[in-house]
C-alpha cells in the first residue's frame, strides 16, 4: 500500500466490477464506486445482495470476473504477491464470522496484525489497550476469545482491523452482534478512523449506524448498485 | 527565527499531506523489529507445540548419538591400527648371512620398493642373542646350542603409510626376491582379520549415516507437516492479514534449525558422558596400549553439529515450500 497511494483524494475506487460464483450465480454486476480519503462509506442490501463479496473483492480475498478495484491509484490485479501482502497490512478487514483464533487471548488476537507488520512489543501492547478501551473491553485483555460472547468477539475482530490504523477499514455487518452501547463505540472508533485520513466501507443491514451523520450509503440489489444516499 | 520554524514545520506537513510517503515510511522495517518479531512467533510456535517439539529433539539427539558413537569406534579403531603400524616389520628370512660389503645394496635395492622406514641386518650371532635375552633366567637350555641353530635376518620396517594389506603382500613378495631369501613373516592373518574388521566398521558408520540422516529428514519433514497441520487456520488468517513469506516461513525453519543444532549437540554431550564412563573401565594399560580411546576431535564435532543442523533446516524448507504455498 505504501507505494501504491498517491496523494489523491480517491481512496478506493471499483470500475464495472463483476464475480459470478459457480455455476452462474452473479453475486456482483457492474458496480462502480468510489470512496474518497477520511471518508465513511456504508454499503446496505439484503442478505445475499452481494455485499460480503464487493467487500472481498475491494480487498482481493476474491478475484473480479469483470471490472478493476483501484486502490490509492493502483489496480490491485496487477500487483505481485509482496505488494499484495504489503496492500493487506494497510488495508484493516473486520469479517462477518470475525476470524479470530479462538484458543488466544484477546491481546494476542488484536496484536497478530502489528506483528505481521513488525511493530515493536512495547508499541503494540499500547495500541492494543487503547483499542480495547475505545470498545469497552480493556478488563478482557488476557481472556481467550473463546471465553468471549459473540458482541465481545466482534469487537475484538473491529479492534484487530484497526490495530494498524490502516488505510482502509473494510467492515462486514461490523454490529451485526451488538447492543445499541457497542455499536456506537464502533462507530465513535470509524470515525476518528475517517478524522485521521483513513477510509471505512461497512456492508451493514443496522439502520442505526449508516443514518447517523449524514454518510453516503451505496444500496444493493442482487449484486447491482440500486441507489445511493447522502453526498459525498 | 520563523524562517527557521517555518522550515522545520514544511516537512512534517508534507509528510502528513502525502500518503505515499507516509505509508512508505511505515512499510520501511528495521532489522531489530525483524528479528523481534520471528523470535517472538519462533517463542510462541515452539511453546504451543512443544511435546512434538521435545518428542522430534530427541530422536535428532539419539540419532546423532547411533551414528557417532560408530564413528568413535571406526576411528579409534583406525588409530589403534596406526598404533599397531608403527610396531609393524616383516622379517625375511636368509639361508646364508650377507656378506657386510653387499649389505648397502641389498638395502638400497629394499629402499627401492618405497616408503621403507628402516632396514637393519640381522646376523646368527644377534639373533641367538636377542632369543637368549628374551629367555632370560631359562637361556641356559641353549648352553648345547651355537647361534647356528637360528637364521640370519634382515627387518623391514615399514613407513607408517603403508597399512594396507594389499601393499603389504606387495613388500613381502618383493622381499622374497631377495638373494637368499627363505620366507617373509609379518602376521598375515591376525593382519587381514583387523582389515576386516575396519572394514566392516566403515560400512556400519556408512550404513548408519545413511539410515539416521533418512530418519531425520523423515522424522523432521513429519513434525514441521504436523506443526503446519495444526496451525492451518492461523496460518490462513496470517495470510488475510498480509504476512509476508518471512513471518510465516522463518519461524519453521528456526524451528528445524534449533532441532537440527541443538539436538546434535544434545547427542554428542551424551555420548562424550558415555565415553569418559567407558574410558574410565576399559582404558589404559591393561591392553597392551592399543586402546588408548580417544574421543572425536572439536572440528569433527562441530562437522558432526553443522551437518545435523543443515540437514534439519534443509527438511524443513523443503516442507515449507510444499505445504506454505502463499
Amino acid at each position: 500500500m505504501a507505494n501504491l497511494a498517491p496523494p489523491t483524494a480517491t481512496m478506493v475506487e471499483c470500475i464495472k466490477l463483476g464475480k459470478i460464483y459457480p455455476p452462474d450465480v452473479e453475486a456482483v454486476q457492474e458496480v462502480s464506486l468510489a470512496a474518497a480519503r477520511g471518508e465513511i462509506l456504508f454499503i446496505t442490501g439484503n442478505s445475499g445482495a452481494g455485499k460480503s463479496t464487493l467487500l472481498k473483492l475491494i480487498c482481493r480475498q476474491e478475484i473480479p470476473d469483470a471490472g478493476m478495484v483501484i486502490i490509492g491509484g493502483r489496480d490491485i490485479a496487477r500487483i505481485g504477491a509482496a505488494q499484495l501482502q504489503r496492500l493487506r497490512r494497510r488495508i484493516g478487514v473486520a469479517y462477518q464470522d470475525f476470524r479470530l483464533l479462538p484458543q488466544l487471548s484477546v491481546l494476542r488476537n488484536v496484536a497478530l496484525a502489528m506483528e505481521i507488520d513488525y511493530r515493536p512489543e512495547r508499541k503494540i501492547r499500547r495500541r492494543v489497550e487503547e483499542l480495547l478501551a475505545k470498545l469497552d473491553l480493556a478488563d478482557k485483555l488476557e481472556r481467550p476469545v473463546s471465553e468471549l460472547s459473540r458482541g465481545e468477539q466482534q469487537r475484538v475482530a473491529i479492534a484487530r482491523a484497526a490495530a494498524n490504523s490502516p488505510a482502509l477499514l473494510l467492515a462486514d455487518e461490523p454490529t451485526g452482534n451488538l447492543d445499541e452501547e457497542s455499536a456506537a463505540l464502533v462507530l465513535a472508533l470509524f470515525g476518528e478512523l475517517a478524522t485521521a485520513g483513513g477510509t471505512v466501507i461497512a456492508a451493514t443491514h443496522d439502520e442505526r449506524l449508516y443514518r447517523a451523520d449524514g454518510h453516503r450509503v451505496l444500496h444493493l440489489e442482487r449484486g447491482r448498485l440500486a441507489a445511493t444516499e447522502g453526498a459525498r | 527565527m520563523n524562517s527557521r520554524t517555518g522550515s522545520s514545520r514544511a516537512p512534517k506537513r508534507k509528510l502528513a499531506k502525502n500518503p505515499a510517503r507516509r505509508m512508505k515510511k511505515k512499510d520501511q522495517v528495521g532489522f531489530s523489529s525483524f528479528l523481534a518479531g520471528i523470535l517472538r512467533q519462533t517463542g510462541r510456535n515452539l511453546a504451543r507445540t512443544w511435546t512434538t517439539q521435545l518428542m522430534t529433539l530427541l530422536t535428532v539427539m539419539l540419532s546423532v548419538l547411533i551414528f557417532a558413537f560408530f564413528l568413535l569406534i571406526h576411528l579409534n579403531t583406525i588409530a589403534a591400527g596406526a598404533r599397531l603400524g608403527e610396531e609393524l616389520r616383516l622379517t625375511v628370512y636368509l639361508a646364508e648371512e650377507i656378506n657386510p660389503a653387499l649389505q648397502p645394496r641389498i638395502e638400497e635395492r629394499i629402499r627401492q620398493f618405497g616408503a621403507i622406514a628402516s632396514v637393519r641386518f640381522v646376523s646368527r650371532q644377534q639373533s641367538f642373542e636377542r632369543f637368549a635375552s628374551r629367555l632370560g633366567e631359562e637361556r641356559d637350555i641353549l648352553d648345547d646350542l651355537g647361534p647356528d641353530v637360528l637364521p640370519p635376518a634382515i627387518e623391514v620396517i615399514p613407513q607408517p603409510g603403508l597399512l594396507g594389506l594389499g601393499d603389504l603382500e606387495q613388500l613381502a613378495a618383493y622381499l622374497t626376491t631377495l638373494p637368499d631369501a627363505v620366507r617373509v613373516q609379518y602376521g598375515r592373518e591376525w593382519l587381514q582379520r583387523f582389515n576386516n574388521f575396519n572394514h566392516l566398521l566403515r560400512v556400519v558408520v556408512l550404513v548408519s549415516a545413511t539410515l539416521l540422516t533418512l530418519n531425520l529428514i523423515f522424522v523432521i519433514s513429519h513434525t514441521i507437516r504436523l506443526t503446519v497441520a495444526a496451525r492451518r487456520e492461523e496460518l490462513e488468517i496470517m495470510r488475510l492479514l498480509g504476512a509476508d513469506q518471512s513471518f510465516i516461513r522463518t519461524p519453521f525453519l528456526a524451528e528445524g534449525l534449533i532441532q537440527g543444532g541443538l539436538g546434535s549437540a544434545l547427542g554428542l554431550g551424551a555420548l562424550m558422558i558415555l565415553f569418559h564412563w567407558a574410558a574410565s573401565q576399559f582404558g589404559g594399560p591393561g591392553m597392551l596400549g592399543l586402546l588408548t580411546l580417544e574421543f572425536l576431535s572439536w572440528p569433527l564435532l562441530l562437522l558432526i553439529i553443522g551437518a545435523g543442523t543443515f540437514l534439519c533446516t534443509a527438511s524443513s524448507l523443503v516442507v515449507i515450500n510444499k505445504s506454505l504455498r502463499i
